[in-house]
């Protein structure tokens, strides 16, 4: 099982995040500052770094410059209490591969973990296949079968969202960051409605459904088994 | 802006050239009487000195007098009292001298060009005496002084002509890029300062004070970012915490238990809770972001194009009908990110207040120069009384009181537009309201957005689509 290394100073957090992580069954190791957290980030094998952005002794965004410098490419989760989006851009340009605002769902934290431990897959490929779907990203065809697919604009960038990252869980979040762009909080049902409408395009009724919610968590697409 | 250099010019020149002329007239004015009034004495004196001879003795003093002294200037003349001349080297009564003995200028009698100061009187025995000096010399001298004052101070205000437009040229450069400076702090770039070299005039020593000023605010400026950076912290790191805690406990629990529930609902009310921290956060962000910083040319069009294609499906659903006829091009140049936050929430803000069957529109109006984005809905509509108010922080009329949101989707729009110095107004639609961005840079005036908030439609009519 992966393991990851979280580096926190607030305890309350760190344990939190530690028992939560625990119990998904990863083998988690803790620091509670900067300096401590950047030489077990060194000396360890870890699968992914969580980290938060203000850490006593040294930097968030130092302690990641520090690493890739030392061509430590073990993906990093930035935890920050500042949900700016100015820090969210510096908070990638030095290195993080992604950005968590303070406060977060749990259910948020590990989607992202899974993400970032599995990669975007099919990256310079021109067609995703899962299943029985086929996206063709130079025709711009969907096609689950033999019935292909008639997608407005934002539901093939959702659904080449999802084929990417299949079988792992994609929160709200993710998608309203990702595909519509939106930085911003929006507290409206926008994420469900688009996903309805691609979900009743891809499984009509008799087939086996590709893309499920998870209540309260997210959508993952997957192929049957 | 050039003319303040002529301006300058002709003000130092006016000054000068007048006190050069008041000078020169004093001096003028002076040096002629002086030069008169000698002249005029020696006449008088002779005249009296003559007259008071006896009456027989006059013919000889005055023909030794001219044998004996022919350099001397003065001339006299004896005439009979018909006019003849008896004696002496005035060769008839200059026309125009009355005999009073008063001091006159006339011209001599022979010679019309010649000019004299003379004096006549008539001696008790009807004969008449006139005596006269040429005053050629003395209108030599006046001439000869106009003439050199001419010399003088044409060329000197000339000089201050083109001196003073220099000096004023050179002021106004300065003044001009102590004005650019200026406005650029005023956008936010409290890191500028004034040019101010050292051991310079007046205005260096103030731009130079200015800039100790600028330093300060710069300070205490990212002390208050500080401030507020910890506050976010402070705040959202302990929630997270406890939010964690609550979301495992509902694991634990299961989300079907009364404790469940329970739990789900305090995780929900700090959702929001901290759903309210973020905005306020976001719109002091916004409030104390540099303009311009994060500014690029973009098209306007693509960004309604955009958010129709996002949020049509959310109308559809809801049963509204969601009108956007395809955006022509309008580029602007603004922050895009945080310009699309500002239509977004206009849009979420419309659909959320309109029930169906009613319409959301979108539209791009205005010329290619002047872009408006429209939002309009067939919702309740805002009463114009609440009109200022709804770009205030938690501001929310009644009718919307059961909606959900912070209250503070107006508020950042407000600062979005006031970062951009954009416009916003605020109509009618009969029913329902309108929402207008003016997209230009100075739409919004000089003032915040509140000045334009309340102008109602018909002050400007609907423009055309582009």
């Amino acid at each position: 099982m992966a393991t990851i290394l979280v580096i926190e100073d607030n305890p309350e957090t760190a344990s939190e995040i530690g028992a939560e992580l625990t119990r998904c069954g990863f083998t988690v190791g803790c620091a509670a500052d900067g300096p401590g957290g950047l030489s077990q980030a060194v000396a360890g094998q870890w699968d992914a770094i969580v980290l938060d952005r203000m850490l006593p002794g040294l930097d968030g965004l130092e302690l990641i410059r520090q690493l890739r410098a030392r061509n430590v490419t073990v993906p990093t989760l930035l935890l920050s209490a500042l949900g700016q989006v100015s820090d969210r851009i510096t908070g990638l340009r030095a290195g993080a591969d992604d950005y968590l605002v303070k406060p977060f769902a749990l259910g948020e934290l590990l989607a992202r973990l899974e993400v970032l431990l599995r990669r975007p897959t099919g990256g310079t490929q021109t067609r995703l296949h899962v299943g029985p779907l086929e996206l063709d990203l130079i025709a711009r065809r969907a096609s689950r079968g033999s019935r292909t697919l008639d997608l407005l604009a934002r539901e093939f960038q959702l659904l080449e969202y999802l084929m990417r990252r299949d079988g792992m869980l994609i929160t709200r979040k993710m998608l309203l960051e990702d595909v519509f762009g939106y930085k911003f909080e929006l507290r409206t049902n926008l994420v469900d409605v688009h996903i309805g409408r691609l979900r009743r395009k891809l499984d009509a009724p008799g087939e086996m459904p590709l893309l499920l919610t998870l209540r309260g968590e997210g959508f993952i697409l997957s192929a049957p088994l | 802006m050039r003319s303040r250099g002529l301006r300058w010019g002709g003000a130092f020149a006016a000054i000068l050239g007048s006190s050069l002329l008041a000078m020169f007239a004093l001096m003028f004015w002076r040096s002629s009487h002086l030069l008169f009034d000698t002249l005029d004495r020696s006449v008088t004196e002779q005249v009296e000195l003559l007259a008071a001879r006896p009456p027989d003795m006059l013919v000889f003093m005055i023909s030794s007098r001219m044998n004996h002294r022919p350099a001397v200037v003065t001339q006299v003349g004896l005439f009979a009292q018909d006019g003849d001349v008896i004696v002496g080297d005035v060769a008839a009564i200059p026309q125009d001298l009355d005999l009073t003995g008063r001091v006159q200028a006339v011209l001599a009698p022979g010679d019309r060009s010649v000019h004299w100061r003379a004096a006549g009187r008539r001696l008790p025995d009807g004969r008449i005496l006139v005596v006269a000096r040429p005053a050629d010399e003395i209108i030599q001298v006046r001439a000869d002084l106009i003439r050199g004052a001419a010399i003088g101070i044409v060329p000197a205000i000339l000089l201050s002509l083109v001196g003073g437009g220099l000096v004023g040229i050179a002021t106004e450069r300065r003044l001009r890029r102590i004005n650019m400076v200026a406005e650029r702090v005023i956008a936010g770039e409290l890191g500028e300062r004034l040019p101010s070299p050292s051991g310079g005039d007046e205005l260096d020593r103030l731009c130079a004070i200015v800039n100790r000023m600028l330093e300060r605010f710069e300070d205490v400026a990212a002390t208050l970012q500080g401030v507020g950076d910890n506050i976010a912290h402070d705040i959202r790191t302990p929630l997270t915490a406890v939010r964690a805690r609550l979301e495992r406990s509902l694991r634990m629990v299961g989300p079907n238990t009364a404790a469940g529930v329970s739990i789900a609902e305090s995780i929900t009310g700090i959702d929001r809770a901290l759903s309210i921290v973020s905005a306020l956060l976001r719109v002091a962000e916004i409030r104390n972001a540099q303009r311009g910083k994060a500014f690029a040319p973009f098209d306007l069009g693509a960004v309604l194009s955009e958010t129709a294609e996002t949020f049509r499906p959310l109308a559809e659903e809801k049963g509204l009908e969601f009108r956007c006829p395809p955006p022509g091009n309008a580029t602007v140049v603004g922050d895009r990110d945080v310009l699309v936050e500002a239509v977004v929430n206009l849009v979420d803000n419309a659909l959320k207040f309109t029930t169906p069957p009613g319409v959301v529109g979108l539209y791009l109006e205005g010329t290619a120069a002047q872009p408006i984005v429209r939002v309009s809905d067939t919702g309740p509509g805002i009463p114009t009384a609440d009109r200022e108010a709804v770009f205030q922080k938690f501001f929310r009329t009644d009718a919307s009181r059961t909606a959900p949101g912070s209250g503070l989707g107006l508020s950042l729009v407000a600062e979005i537009v006031a970062l951009h110095r954009f416009g916003i107004t605020l109509g009618d639609e009969r029913p329902g309201c309108r929402f207008e961005l003016l997209c230009w840079p100075g739409a919004g005036g000089p003032g915040s957005v509140g000045s334009n908030v309340a102008r109602s439609d018909e002050a400007h009519g609907l423009p055309s689509r582009i």
